[in-house]
């Protein structure tokens, strides 16, 4: 079984036909690029759920990664469909710069952040500024709201806020950013963990690693990348050999683990456990999550892997092993 | 065609009021089959269609 990444992108780019099943991507639609099936095709809820259009940055991604057995890399409909998805993200954005996800006029700080860095990073890869307004609203409405109980949420928060801030030029939002990050940091326990509602959380600890070693690497954050790792080793304390982990007294519950944190922090201790997991079935992946959070994951897995095969071209780690 | 909040309203009252009525609710859903699917030539409502093929990557 070879391993080094190529499991995480071999199940993302499996999950993206999938993924592309739920957007509309008919051209002159009037909810072209939406991708949340069960408003645009079924009919059966009233409002899109923004946090489905996290899906335009997989496509892009998959657009733009050259690998074998990558049907989408390079392809001119897959980069339609993504800038397509971006156009109906605006289109979705309350006057306040917010997003909904679960009901009308909801203003959820999760989904306007991470929809918000999604699209940011979408339009960074195919070089569109189409969403540019509105991200900038985006970026401004999570300036002036906070989730502090959520650790996960203020990571992707900051890493929205930066990403657009640097996309922009734009001083202040890089600041604002600055700002969420020292206060995260200044949360963070003892025993490495950032609190999910008070208490540990492996799958929220992962996505918040995402996204602040997203983070630590665009900025080269050494103090980012050193509490990174310090969250790193209270995850890597509770993962089994299968690369399934014990999830006993956490405050939420999450039974998935998102890699690509590990993949920045170049954890392989903790990356070779959970890639074996995955190849034989042993952890949950993408695929076996709903629609709503499928294409966030794979997402994810497709980031890891092309972290590490850029790790691959500059070193030969170890992880590339057979097993 | 797509959902709105006031017709999520209106439906689900008459889903809770009229609609408990086995009858209405047979005939409902005999109209809502002539409306979406029998009575259009083209653009019929299929749940399970508009999933993605590989021949779309070549669509222009």
């Amino acid at each position: 079984m070879q391993l080094g990444g190529d499991t995480y992108g071999r199940v993302a780019l499996e999950t993206l036909p999938r993924i592309l099943g739920l957007e509309d991507r008919q051209a002159g639609s009037t909810t072209e690029g939406c991708c949340d099936r069960n408003y645009w095709h079924y009919g059966i809820i009233d409002f899109p759920n923004a946090r489905y259009q996290e899906a335009s940055l997989l496509i892009a991604q998959a657009v733009n990664h050259d690998a074998p057995d990558n049907s989408f890399f390079q392809n001119e409909s897959a980069r339609r469909w993504a800038l397509a998805a971006v156009r109906y993200w605006v289109s979705i954005q309350r006057r306040d710069g917010s997003f909904d996800e679960v009901y009308p006029f909801e203003r959820s700080y999760v989904t306007t952040a991470f929809s918000t860095w999604a699209v940011a990073r979408t339009c960074d890869l195919l070089d569109a500024k189409d969403a540019d307004e509105s991200l900038e609203r985006a970026a401004r409405w999570l300036c002036r709201n906070e989730n502090a109980d959520v650790s996960n949420q203020v990571a992707g928060a900051a890493a929205a806020v930066y990403g657009v801030g640097k996309r922009l030029q734009n001083d202040d939002l890089l600041y604002a950013s600055a700002e969420k990050r020292d206060r995260l940091l200044a949360t963070q326990s003892a025993q490495g963990w950032f609190p999910e509602y008070g208490g540990w959380d492996i799958g929220y600890l992962t996505i918040c690693l995402s996204y602040l070693t997203w983070l630590a690497t665009e900025t080269a954050d050494e103090d980012l990348t050193a509490a990174s790792n310090r969250a790193a080793d209270f995850v890597e304390q509770k993962m089994r050999e299968d690369g399934s982990c014990d999830i006993t007294g956490s405050s939420r519950n999450t039974q998935y683990l998102y890699p690509s944190g590990f993949a920045r922090l170049g954890r392989m201790d903790i990356l070779t456990r959970h890639e074996r997991g995955v190849a034989n079935g042993r952890v949950l992946n993408p695929s076996w999550m709903d629609d709503r959070f499928c294409a966030p994951m794979a997402l994810d897995y497709l980031t890891t892997a092309m972290e590490l095969s850029r790790d691959q071209q500059h070193a030969s780690p170890d992880h590339a092993q057979a097993v | 065609m797509t959902n709105s909040t006031p017709r999520l309203i209106t439906l689900r009252l008459f889903n809770l009021t009229l609609g408990r009525i086995g009858w209405i609710a047979i005939g409902f859903r005999r109209l809502l089959v002539w409306a979406l699917i029998k009575r259009r030539s083209d653009s019929r409502y299929v749940a399970t269609s508009r999933f993605f093929t590989w021949q779309d990557l070549n669509e222009r």
